[in-house]
């Protein structure tokens, strides 16, 4: 079993709850951020193997904090990003691919489906530790 | 006329002389009796007088020889000196009396028998006297006879003289009432002399005035209508005799004056003959000059005739005026009797118009467009007069009676050019009035008529033609007006227009743009480039989108349906939303036109995209529990999951669902206020219940302890319970929510005046500034991590604001960031009417509330109304008296029905007699079951009736527990109460309603 380490930054606690239950029964090491500006900090201290996104969280957007990855120059400057959103609009998902997301998962979602979308970003990466 | 007075003044003297005598007669008369009556009085009391006299001395007479005999008998000396003393007085007496007499020789001789017999009496005194001293009593008793014959001698003297007296006196009261008698009578004997004097003067006067001046007066009416008049002449000179010569005199004079009249009428009768011949003589001279002064003007008279007719060749400005006025001139001045303008016709030489015609029979007037003949056709072809003599027509006859012949003369017409145009026929009827040398002076006349003719045709073509000119200039103006209104009304459209327009032609060139325009973009001037819009467009809108370049293709015909939607930073820096679109137009002048539009869709797009923002923050909040619920759901169905996490998971799930169902719920209800259609109820209650019975709710939740201070009598307000509660729970719930680890929180009522206020305080996050306008909007939550773990819909205080605003009240809040907040609701107070002696109208009908209001004010009674039976019992149970009518509905918007206000006020002791009527109907038709609606239009009674009803009602005193009910079915009735736990004691059914006697509930 890979431990692969992956960043949540999720505002609603039900849907934290929901993300963390579910990857972590898949034995993936699940860090948690409640806003942008926390995910962020998190980002900055720590490299991750994959990074899952809420669109709209106080502070700074799922948007802005990709953003702002991408051209920060951190160790998770390339990694993959899943965004969250319950915004479906073809307007915001443009948004995101010019942001750099790498996938785009909107609400509601199945745990399921997600997982086997992480399951395939990571499939090429190894752990680097 | 005789010196000395007139008539009038001697019969005035002569009166005044008869009436002075006759007054002094009567006057002398009367004096001379009053005087003879006065004598008779003096005398009468002079022998009164005597009389008492007399009868006095013979008192002292007697007293004196009463004393002295007194004297005699007793020897008492104080009766000799009373006898002295009476003697003395007698005496005395006597001798006054004596010297008082007048009386005749015979009553002077009785008087002086008297003095001697009284005196010898006397003169034995001095004897007797010494007699008694010497008491020889012998002596005096023979003196005693003596005495005593004289002393009765004396007494007869005197009864005889006093006899004497009364004689006397009695004479001259009998002549004095003769006297008396006469007095009276004497001057009515005076009046009827009077009287009959008066009546012969009046015959006298009539006699000498009255006749004469009667006679006279006919005398002069005679003499003035001139008959000679002699009057009778008076003998006596007076003024009427005088008056009479007068007249005599005067009838003479007037007879002799009428004679010399006649004689000198009669020698000017003979002068005016005279007159006359010579009159006739200067008649004849006058009549000779006549003549000559006739022939002389004549001449003078043609000479004006024409005159007159040259000055009215011109100054006409009609053609037929002109006619009219000339040629009836010429025929005047030519000494013609008829005449007739021929002319030519321009179009065709055959045809010849008769232009006008005088004197001449209707008929004869030549027919229009006939050729010539005769002399007519010969003076158009000679072009010189032609005179031909004929017989008159029988119709000519009729007009010209008494001539046989007449002459017609045809003159020819020629213009400038000495064309001829026509001819002019005179006619003279009696063909000698035409003299020879006239002939060459009609000709001229003529002449100038032609040519006179011909200027007028020359002017009358002039006006004509400034007259079409003139009216075409009118519709010209007309027109330009008009075109000048739609040219306007055109302006006005296109400024009006919420599009702005520019025109321009296929090089570019502006020619027209409207005001919308310039609002957005710089001015455009009539003959601008288009590429100048272009280059603005292109360095002012928000996104490149090479606009100049687009509408260059657009016009030069690439795309004829090219629309475009660009925004655009205005001038004053605010973004505007266009949309473009151009039309091509075929001008007047058959070129292409384009037409820009620009469509401002800014508030379009403001709206467009708070919809979108709208639909984007529901979807939002409506997806992000639904995840949560789907992504558990999916994990329990797929996995297996262990019981404890499964636990926890179906937790997450309710949880969350109960937040969707919230949300929805509070969005829902949200839309229904917003959109005016939430129904409220609107009964007072105590805001102490509502704010207490939410805080015990929420006290203890959460860790949370809510400290409740509430005044301590009833807070009245008026509104729906249920809605006050869900703002209180709100209010709460957003206190314990947003105050982590703050555990006090508190709710309380405060006496705000006319409201009271509710307030809820927490000490916990507080509100940040940037918020605060945002506070009561939809799905606003502070943005902040802190606060998204609270949860919530951010729809709490919306709805708060809302159901306040509905409610008449407001709500707002205050804070302090960290500190805490304080959220208040303030709400109008309820004042609780008094129902005291009212007639009290339970009905939430207004209107009908207001029919019946009406109907009882008419009988001066203080009405109440009220909408509820909240209201009702509330007010009764706060009333010092009772009502005095209760008028009630049984459905009310309250929670509470009609029977219930009944019931308690059946049930209180104060109460218990008020007269109800109940207004709703229940005796109800079968199937009312299916119609519930109906239930509340049905109403048994008339207004009127029930004011009759109540009046009833409230006159029939207190005794009473009467219900009065609408209906006839007792069972119905029994039935209705029985539901609403009332118990009848006694019913009576009557023609329209059943009244009922009601227990109420005990309190």
């Amino acid at each position: 079993m890979s431990s692969f380490e992956i960043l949540i930054a999720e505002d609603e606690p039900a849907l934290r709850f929901l993300l963390l239950e579910t990857l972590e029964d898949e034995g993936y090491k699940v860090t948690e951020a409640e806003d942008g500006g926390l995910a962020k900090e998190k980002l900055a201290e720590q490299s991750y193997d994959l990074i899952i996104l809420d669109y709209m969280m106080p502070e700074a957007t799922g948007i802005e904090v990709c953003e702002w990855l991408r051209g920060s120059g951190s160790v998770n400057e390339d990694k993959p990003i899943i965004l969250l959103t319950a915004k479906a609009q073809e307007k915001d998902r443009m948004r995101a691919e010019q942001a750099g997301v790498t996938l785009y998962i909107s609400k509601p979602f199945s745990p399921l489906q997600l997982l086997d979308a992480v399951e395939e970003l990571l499939s090429g990466t190894q752990r680097d530790n | 006329m005789q010196a000395g007075g007139g008539l009038a003044r001697r019969i005035a003297r002569w009166t005044i002389v008869i009436f002075l005598i006759f007054g002094l007669i009567v006057f002398a008369v009367e004096w001379m009796f009053k005087q003879q009556v006065s004598q008779i009085t003096d005398q009468i009391n002079y022998h009164l007088d005597q009389q008492n006299r007399l009868q006095k001395m013979g008192e002292d007479y007697r007293s004196t020889v009463s004393n002295f005999r007194a004297y005699l008998a007793y020897d008492r000396d104080d009766f000799l000196t009373a006898a002295r003393t009476d003697r003395d007085q007698f005496r005395s007496e006597l001798e006054d009396y004596r010297a008082r007499s007048n009386h005749s020789t015979s009553m002077a001789a009785q008087l002086d028998s008297l003095v001697r017999q009284s005196e010898e009496y006397f003169s034995y005194f001095p004897a007797i006297q010494q007699m008694k001293q010497e008491d020889n009593q012998a002596e005096i008793e023979r003196l005693s006879g003596t005495t005593t014959v004289l002393v009765s001698a004396v007494n007869e003297e005197m009864e005889q003289m006093i006899t004497n007296e009364r004689d006397e006196v009695t004479m001259l009261m009998q002549k004095s009432q003769q006297l008396n008698s006469l007095v009276l009578f004497i001057p009515l004997v005076f009046i009827l002399l009077g009287l009959i004097a008066a009546l012969l003067l009046i015959r006298y006067l009539r006699e000498l005035i009255v006749k004469p001046v009667i006679q006279m007066e006919s005398a002069v009416r005679r003499i003035s209508q001139g008959e000679h008049i002699q009057l009778d002449h008076r003998p006596n000179g007076d003024e009427i005799g005088g008056l009479m010569d007068g007249i005599n005199h005067m009838s003479d004079q007037l007879q002799e004056r009428h004679q010399e009249l006649e004689k000198h009428l009669r020698h000017m009768a003979e002068q005016h003959d005279e007159l006359e011949a010579q009159n006739e003589e200067i008649l004849v001279q006058q009549h000779e000059q006549e003549v000559i002064l006739a022939k002389l003007t004549d001449r003078e008279r043609q000479l004006q005739l024409i005159n007159s007719y040259q000055e009215k060749l011109t100054g006409f400005t009609t053609m037929s005026e002109f006619l009219e006025n000339s040629l009836r001139a010429l025929l005047q001045a030519t000494y013609h009797d008829a005449l007739m303008l021929v002319i030519q016709s321009e179009q065709e030489a055959s045809v010849f118009h008769t232009i006008h015609a005088i004197g001449w029979p209707g008929y004869m007037e030549q027919p229009d467009g006939t050729g010539l003949f005769g002399p007519a056709l010969q003076v158009m072809e000679e072009k010189r007069p032609v005179v031909r003599s004929r017989v008159l027509s029988g119709e000519e006859r009729g007009i010209h009676l008494g001539y046989e012949r007449a002459d017609d003369h045809y003159y020819p017409l020629c213009d400038d050019q000495m064309r001829i145009i026509g001819f002019l026929l005179l006619t003279s009827y009696g063909s000698a009035a035409v003299q020879i040398h006239d002939k060459m002076l009609t000709e001229g006349l003529i002449n100038q008529f032609g040519m006179a003719y011909q200027a007028q045709l020359a002017g009358e073509e002039r006006l004509k033609q400034s007259i079409r000119l003139e009216e075409l200039n009118a519709e010209l103006e007309v027109e330009k007006l008009m075109i000048r209104q739609q040219r306007d009304a055109i302006q006005e459209i296109i400024d009006s227009l919420h599009e702005g327009l520019v025109l321009c032609d296929r090089e570019g060139t502006v020619s027209f743009s409207n005001e919308q325009v310039s609002r957005v973009l710089p001015d455009l001037r009539t003959g601008a480039s288009i590429m100048a819009l272009g280059d603005y467009l292109d360095t002012h809108s928000v996104h490149a989108e090479n606009l100049g370049a687009q509408i260059q293709q657009a016009i030069e015909g690439a795309a004829n349906d090219w629309k475009t939607q660009f925004s655009l930073r205005g001038r004053d820096g605010s973004v505007y939303y266009l949309e473009l679109y151009i039309n091509t137009i075929t001008g007047a002048d058959m070129k292409d036109y384009y037409l820009l539009v620009f469509r401002d869709r800014t508030e379009e797009e403001q709206a467009d995209q708070m919809k979108n923002e709208f639909v984007s923050i529901v979807s939002h909040e409506l997806r992000t529990p639904l995840a949560s619920i789907l992504g558990f759901v999916e994990i329990l169905l797929h996995r297996e999951v262990k019981p404890e996490k499964s636990r926890k998971y179906m937790e997450t799930i309710h949880r969350e669902a109960n937040r969707l169902s919230n949300l929805i719920s509070d969005f829902l209800d949200l839309q229904r206020m917003e959109s005016g259609k939430q129904n409220y109820t609107r009964v007072p209650f105590d805001l102490r219940q509502v704010v207490h019975d939410v805080a015990r709710q929420w006290d203890g939740k959460q860790e949370h302890h809510i400290q409740i201070q509430l005044p301590e009598s009833a807070c009245f307000v008026e509104g729906d319970t249920d809605r006050i509660t869900q703002v209180m729970h709100n209010l709460i719930s957003n206190a314990v929510k947003y105050s982590p680890g703050q555990p006090q929180i508190d709710v309380r009522i405060i006496d705000g005046g006319a409201d009271w206020i509710a307030e809820v305080q927490d000490y916990g996050l507080g509100i940040p500034d940037e918020a605060r306008d945002k506070m009561f909007g939809k799905f606003y939550r502070v943005d902040n991590s802190d606060r998204r773990q609270i949860g919530g819909t951010g729809l709490g205080l919306a709805i708060v604001r809302e159901i306040v605003r509905d409610l008449g009240g407001e709500v707002y809040f205050d804070s302090r960031l960290g500190e805490g907040s304080t959220f208040a609701v303030r709400l109008p107070k309820f004042l609780v009417p008094q129902l005291d002696n009212k007639v009290v109208i339970i009905e939430d009908d207004d209107n009908l509330s207001g029919l019946i209001r009406a109907t009882f004010e008419e009988q001066q009674y203080d009405i109440l109304s009220l909408n509820t039976a909240e209201a009702a019992i509330l007010s009764l149970e706060r009333s010092e008296k009772p009502p005095l009518l209760c008028i009630v509905d049984i459905q009310l918007s309250g929670s509470r029905s009609g029977w219930d206000f009944i019931s308690i006020l059946k049930g209180r002791e104060a109460s218990r007699h008020v007269p109800v009527i109940v207004s709703s109907a229940l005796d109800q038709p079968g199937d009312f079951a299916e119609k519930p609606n109906e239930k509340y239009l049905q109403k048994p009674f008339t207004v009127e009736r029930m004011k009759e009803l109540g009046i009833a009602l409230i006159q029939r005193g207190t005794h009473t527990t009467d219900v009065v009910i609408a209906g006839h079915n007792e069972q119905v009735i029994q039935s209705a109460l029985k539901k609403n736990g009332l118990h009848a004691v006694q019913m009576q059914v009557n023609e329209d309603f059943i009244s009922v006697d009601l227990l109420g509930e005990e309190d």
